[in-house]
């Protein structure tokens, strides 16, 4: 009593610079906060005004008693300037059944803040060592989690009286979270008594997920966050017999075991020469580009590719090497590939009659870029046989088709039109062939018969 | 132009051939129609294939449909059907909708279904002009016959059918063309080309020529060239 006595000559202020309001309010030299349950939290704010013309030193912020903190704390020393304000929150919270008092201390002001808490059961996060009391309107966060895997934590329902008290409903709302009880929700806890249960949550993927658990009148937020799964280990899976130029291979990424959550990644391509800039044609399909995303989808072991188990690459028509590499979750993986050079390839050939002309259309690709040393017609006769002389050129298409690569984006693609002004009966010939060197190979097509 | 400076000459059938002009250019395959109704020019080899930019000319109109050969043509927008072969070009007006074209075995233009309407049209050189066409069923896709008639594969209830002037018969469910004796079928996520059949997951979204070996079908290619078929998808074909 001496005590209270004292805190309340000491409430009224020695100097008037500094004005405290509770409740809107100038500051008694009593505040009660009333009664609640165990475990409840009260909670009173307190303004501190500089209603002078200078700064005000604010050096002393204070609370003493069992069950009340200042929260958020404030370090002190600090300046208030003249005509602002600053909020102090003093919060309660205890779990035996009793009255509570402490006092406030605000520089020159102070007050005795008064508690009680009833009868009640206390609801405790007991994951940890640092048993923590929660509030009705607690919010709990799980630690981040990777998707797949189960995040926990336990709790204890705990009767700190000296009477049973009767257990509430207990119940949880949200998508991904479970109550888990170790025995039976009994009816009622004794004095002294403690039921556990657990909360557990799950995501097949990264997600940021909450729900609300439900304790008789109490409705606690439950916040989750699931971070990147833990995926096994993935490799590239590549018929190296399709990395060839003019090609669309298909590409998977397929995992050891299944994984446990679903996830996103990218596959990419870079290539160590610098073809890009004369081969557009070197693309993921139907991305159009050298990277592509893929998801991972809980139990499947192969990537998936929109609605596919692999992705299109589309090799070009130039030689090349470079590397595929992804990167998703906690999982990477490169391949070297290499896409050699190789002869003149014809990909379509034909040739034309018409009443004055021969005409030979030959497209295919040389991904060399070097084609041109040598290009030789070979015409046969109605009797299959090969005409005594070719019509052929010595390196003189060179210019033509260096020309088209110096220009092309389009890797080695070329199509040759060879047009021969014709005397004489045209049913004299009936075929040609072409034979096309670069700096590999020498190829030449079957004999193309006349149309 | 280069020029081939070699002149041959042999005595037999007094037959010279001699001083041949060449072209080296990038090989372009034909023209496709992109999800936006813009004509693109595809160009490439099996295998390596490459689109155009979209470039559609300002105020022109959205091409619903369009099939090509290498000497003739159909486009069709909301308000027209235009033919062109050789330096012959010919317009009409029709209703909105899509349309299906035939060329003949040679590349010559043949027939154009204009499907809301039930038409068949039949190009004569000179002129697109209707022809007696009462079709019971959807025309899936119609084609040149052995006669140079129209073929059409109609699907009536649950049964598809090949019918011809005079003639129906039962066609294979997946039908989705018959072209110089050969049929293309999708069926049990394959399509199916003759004996050939390549992994396809869905059923093409349309079925459209490009030239005489290449159809577009969606968002893939089908090169019909015989020896060297097979199924390419295409650049931003999804």
């Amino acid at each position: 009593m001496r005590t209270i006595l004292l805190i309340l000559l000491l409430a009224v202020p020695l100097q008037a610079q500094l004005q405290v309001l509770y409740g809107g309010v100038p500051l008694r030299a009593l505040v009660d906060l009333g009664s609640a349950p165990s475990g409840d939290v009260r909670s009173s704010t307190f303004t501190l005004n500089n209603v002078g013309t200078t700064p005000l030193k604010i050096t002393t912020i204070s609370v003493l008693g069992t069950g009340f903190a200042i929260t958020p704390a404030i370090a002190l020393p600090f300046n208030l300037a003249a005509g602002q304000s600053q909020n102090v929150t003093v919060r309660f919270q205890a779990a035996a059944p009793g009255k509570y008092s402490a006092s406030v201390i605000l520089n020159d002001w102070s007050t005795l803040l008064l508690a009680t808490v009833s009868e009640g059961l206390v609801l405790a996060d007991v994951t940890s060592m640092a048993r923590s009391i929660l509030s009705a309107d607690a919010l709990v966060e799980f630690g981040p989690t990777p998707a797949g895997r189960i995040s926990q934590r336990d709790f204890s329902l705990e009767n700190p009286g000296s009477q049973s008290l009767a257990v509430p409903p207990i119940s949880i709302r949200g998508e991904g979270f479970q109550l888990i009880f170790a025995i039976p929700l009994p009816t009622a806890i004794a004095a002294g008594g403690v039921v556990p249960f657990r909360v557990e949550a799950t995501s097949d993927a990264a997600a940021d997920r909450s729900a609300m658990l439900i304790v008789g009148n109490r409705q606690l937020v439950l916040t989750a966050k699931f971070i990147d799964p833990m995926l096994p280990i993935g490799r590239f899976v590549v018929n190296s017999a399709a990395l060839r130029s003019g090609n669309q291979a298909a590409i998977s990424i397929v995992f050891d075991q299944d994984p446990p959550a679903d996830a996103t990644g990218n596959l990419s391509l870079s290539l160590l020469t610098n073809s890009l800039g004369f081969d557009q044609a070197i693309q993921f399909l139907p991305s159009g580009k050298q990277s592509i995303s893929f998801e991972v989808r809980k139990g499947m072991r192969n990537a998936q590719f929109g609605s596919s188990s692999s992705v299109i690459l589309q090799t070009g028509t130039t030689a090349w090497s470079g590397t595929l590499s992804f990167r998703v979750a906690n999982r990477s993986d490169y391949f070297s590939l290499t896409l050699a050079p190789m002869g003149i390839q014809i990909d379509s050939a034909r040739a034309v009659r018409a009443p004055s002309t021969l005409e030979v259309v030959i497209s295919g690709f040389d991904n060399t870029r070097t084609a041109g040393r040598e290009v030789f017609f070979t015409f046969y006769d109605r009797n299959d046989v090969a005409l005594p002389e070719g019509a052929y050129s010595k390196g003189l298409l060179q210019d033509q088709f260096q020309s088209l690569f110096a220009q092309s984006k389009a890797g080695g693609i070329f199509e040759l039109k060879a047009v021969f002004p014709f005397t004489g009966d045209p049913s004299a010939i009936s075929a040609v062939s072409v034979q096309m060197a670069n700096s590999i190979a020498i190829t030449k097509t079957d004999r193309i018969r006349l149309q | 132009m280069a020029i081939l400076c070699t002149i041959m000459t042999w005595i037999m059938a007094f037959t010279a051939i001699c001083s041949a002009q060449s072209s080296i250019t990038i090989p372009c395959l034909g023209k496709l129609v992109d999800p936006s109704g813009t004509l693109r020019d595809l160009c490439g080899v099996s295998g390596s294939l490459l689109l155009s930019e979209p470039a559609p000319e300002p105020g022109s109109e959205a091409v619903i449909s369009a099939g090509f050969s290498r000497r003739a043509g159909f486009i069709k927008t909301a308000r027209s059907l235009k033919i062109f072969e050789g330096t012959v070009s010919w317009e009409i007006p029709t209703i909105a909708g899509a349309a299906l074209f035939a060329f003949q075995s040679n590349g010559a233009a043949a027939f154009a279904y204009l499907v809301e309407s039930g038409e068949l049209l039949q190009w004569n050189s000179q002129a697109l002009l209707p022809i007696p066409f009462h079709i019971e069923g959807q025309v899936v896709s119609i084609g040149v016959g052995a006669d140079n008639g129209w073929l059409a594969i109609v699907r009536r209830q649950d049964a598809l059918v090949v019918v011809s002037a005079g003639n129906v018969s039962a066609a294979a469910e997946g039908t989705l063309l018959v072209s110089g004796g050969r049929i293309l079928r999708f069926s049990d996520g394959a399509l199916g080309l003759g004996d050939l059949s390549f992994p396809c997951d869905t059923p093409p979204s349309i079925v459209e020529w490009i030239n005489e070996e290449w159809i577009h079908l969606g968002g893939s290619v089908l090169r019909l060239t015989p020896g060297k078929e097979g199924l390419f998808l295409l650049p931003e074909g999804k």
